[in-house]
């Protein structure tokens, strides 16, 4: 069981680290509610958390599987998650609004 | 270039046929002879057994031919891109059975 | 040539991809399903559908077929063992008439009937890798081709794609189709770039001393063999001629066994069956590590000696090992297992999406310039996607629809299904020709009819319903495969339905 919820958590670690990273740009940022542009300090904070969600997602890889298995399985999950962003932003993408007012209220 | 080939005249198919041959042929020959010349002087020169030098060198043709496709087709001149690919064939090539002459004694 | 790097690197990644991206497509296809070959296996040969052995058994069994290999002077004779995705024993000789193929119970030593069928691991995995065009070894150099035009795409597609990082998430279902199919592409593509890199890499690196001969025809005399005893350690003895026995089965497995720590072990291999020179390899099975292990230990035949054994591999070795392994993904490990499927499909609407774009961006203009080239790349797009998988579903119909022992016009069942298969991939690209404006629609609907056929009739011919596969262990196979079946079925039905609302909407415009 906690092997499941691992890797659970690696996904999620992934989407989420994506779905920062989708929301600093101004095109998702825009659609999400935000202004034009994404204000320089959210899209900081935004890429920041972005990057370390996926080093989050890397290290809890290496921890359920070792280094061969763990980067394998970061390298192709990322991959899953990042197309699970794209389907959010393309059919859900309430479902980030969220995150978004959330840097919003915070930056 | 899709123009071009639609209205493929002959004068116009000659170089792209070329190129396809040089690059893609060209490339192949070039990336199998510096496989070859590899795996003879790797394990002259340095410390890697024989059968490694092999496996590396086989490979690493397959990045070198990536590349060399990659230039196949990017290269503007098609003299330069043959020249080029011609030269390094025939000392990759010549090097390599130059050394099995030299081993054999003969 | 048009100037500059980017213009060259667009018409490479234009034409390689119309040229080859049928070719792509079904090495990238079968590729995917080879995944789960061995569950294909189950699914398209029931009676190997068994419960897992539960104690070690004996590997005497194998000796009554071991000495008919012997008689028939077999210059081999092979066992693949059992693993937790494959119950059964595979046993391999050759005889006057040919390969003799058996499947054993390791339960009861039984040899079961024959399956009938190449399934997956004899028909879809191989096409995978060499397109079952054996001469002069044409298939591997088809895919080898393939596989570096795939690694050219993909570095081609990273340097014209304009907006890499601006796009990195980007897809618009709600634009037009031309611009929602490359939305598409790009997404498969980036996203997916690593793996589809990787594995195109990976699977060149496995046939290494296929592709890149002139390495070791320099440095070992162009002599194969000699080469393969080096590196690998593979002992090859020459026949005598004069009759041997072979020393006890178990006796020498237990002593492979004992060399690598009690692990499992992965085949049995006898060189010269019957010779006073023969020789037993025992191979490894390491499921926990990545890498494909070529662990192997070598025992002389008549006396049951161990003659050499190797264990640990160097470096570059290593590095290969690692990438074989993780193309071949022989490994214990089913999240990865499904990651790689996705992914693998991932890979297929990357290739059919090129193709899509390539047609939908010249469709008008070679209307109005009277060119026939959308039409004859739409009929090789439609026969190369859609026609492959009802190519595949129809193989998996036609095993459900055989008897076992069946044979007509001079073939035997396995030929059968494979004439099946060829012929309605044929058919498809017929169809495509002749009815171009209604060939995706009703391709779709028999897709969705084929596949939901093959799951009915799974359950007609062995009686594995989904409920009942889904409640017994060694039947998860069964169920999944006829889970993927189903959601093929409805996908297909989906697009089928939303193809026939598109022409619809454009008849009435034209009206």
């Amino acid at each position: 069981m906690p092997e499941a919820m691992l890797l659970l958590a690696i996904f999620a670690a992934a989407y989420l680290g994506f779905a920062a990273l989708a929301i600093s740009q101004d095109r998702h940022w825009h659609h999400l509610g935000g202004g034009r542009h994404c204000p320089r300090r959210a899209c900081l904070v935004l890429r920041g958390i972005g990057w370390a969600l996926l080093f989050v997602a890397l290290a809890l890889s290496l921890v359920r599987d070792g280094a061969s298995f763990g980067s394998l399985l970061w390298a192709t999950v990322i991959t899953i998650g990042a197309l699970s962003v794209v389907a959010t932003l393309s059919w859900r993408v309430h479902w980030l609004r969220p995150m978004a007012r959330l840097v919003q209220h915070l930056g | 270039m899709q123009r071009t080939l639609q209205r493929a005249g002959a004068t116009k198919a000659v170089p792209i046929i070329v190129r396809l041959v040089a690059a893609i042929g060209g490339g192949y020959a070039v990336s199998a002879g510096l496989a070859a010349l590899a795996a003879r002087v790797l394990p002259a020169t340095t410390a890697i057994p024989r059968s490694e030098a092999v496996v590396l060198a086989s490979m690493l043709a397959f990045l070198v031919y990536l590349g060399l496709l990659i230039w196949g087709f990017a290269e503007p001149s098609l003299a330069r891109l043959c020249l080029i690919l011609v030269i390094v064939g025939i000392v990759s090539w010549g090097g390599a059975f130059g050394l099995v002459r030299l081993a054999s004694g003969g | 040539m048009e100037q500059g790097f980017r213009a060259s690197m667009n018409w490479l990644h234009t034409w390689a991809g119309v040229v080859l991206g049928g070719l792509l497509f079904a090495i990238f296809w079968m590729g995917t399903l080879s995944v789960f070959d061995r569950e294909i296996d189950r699914w398209m040969a029931p009676m190997i559908r068994l419960p897992a052995a539960e104690k070690t058994f004996s590997l005497e069994v194998l000796r009554p077929m071991y000495e008919a290999a012997a008689a028939a002077k077999s210059p081999t004779f092979s066992v693949g063992l059992p693993t937790e995705r494959d119950a059964a024993i595979r046993v391999l000789w050759r005889d006057q008439s040919g390969p003799v193929y058996r499947v054993v119970d390791p339960r009861t030593g039984t040899i079961l009937p024959d399956p009938g069928t190449l399934a997956g691991t004899r028909f879809i995995f191989p096409f995978h890798y060499m397109l079952h065009i054996r001469f002069q070894d044409i298939g591997y150099w088809l895919v080898g081709l393939a596989g570096m035009a795939m690694m050219a795409l993909c570095v081609s597609g990273v340097i014209i794609h304009r907006r890499i990082f601006a796009d990195f998430f980007t897809f618009r279902p709600d634009r037009k189709p031309r611009r929602l199919i490359l939305d598409l592409h790009n997404v498969t593509g980036v996203l997916g770039l690593p793996f589809h890199f990787l594995i195109s890499l990976s699977g060149l690196v496995i046939f290494w001393a296929t592709y890149f001969p002139s390495s070791w025809q320099v440095t070992y005399d162009g002599n194969r063999p000699a080469f393969f005893a080096d590196a690998y350690g593979n002992v090859i003895p020459k026949r005598t001629g004069e009759p041997g026995g072979l020393a006890s089965f178990d006796a020498m497995a237990a002593e492979a066994r004992r060399l690598w720590d009690g692990s499992a072990l992965r085949y049995v291999f006898v060189r010269n069956p019957g010779d006073a020179k023969s020789v037993m390899q025992i191979g490894r099975l390491d499921e926990g590590i990545v890498s494909s292990t070529y662990d192997a230990a070598y025992f002389d035949g008549p006396t049951g000696a161990l003659i050499s054994h190797r264990t640990g591999t160097p470096p570059v070795m290593s590095t290969q090992r690692f990438l074989s392994g993780l193309h071949f993904i022989q490994f214990h490990h089913w999240s990865l297992r499904w990651i790689y499927f996705g992914l693998g499909l991932a890979g297929c609407v990357l290739i059919a999406t090129g193709y899509l774009f390539w047609l939908e961006s010249r469709r008008k203009k070679h209307a109005q310039l009277g060119l026939k080239g959308v039409r004859i790349v739409e009929g090789l797009a439609i026969g190369s996607v859609t026609g492959m998988l009802i190519a595949t579903a129809a193989f998996f119909v036609v095993n459900r629809l055989l008897p076992l022992g069946a044979s007509a016009l001079g073939q035997d069942r396995p030929a059968l299904e494979v004439w099946t298969f060829y012929l309605v991939w044929l058919a498809s690209f017929v169809h495509a020709w002749v009815r171009p404006q209604r060939a995706w629609m009703e391709q779709c609907w028999t897709l969705a009819a084929l596949a939901s056929a093959a799951v009915l009739l799974n359950w007609i011919t062995t009686g594995d319903h989904l409920l009942r596969a889904l409640s017994h262990r060694h039947l998860w196979p069964i169920a999944g495969m006829d889970i993927l079946l189903l959601t093929g079925a409805a996908i297909a039905t989906v697009a089928a339905l939303r193809l026939s609302r598109l022409s619809r909407v454009a008849q009435v415009r034209h009206a």
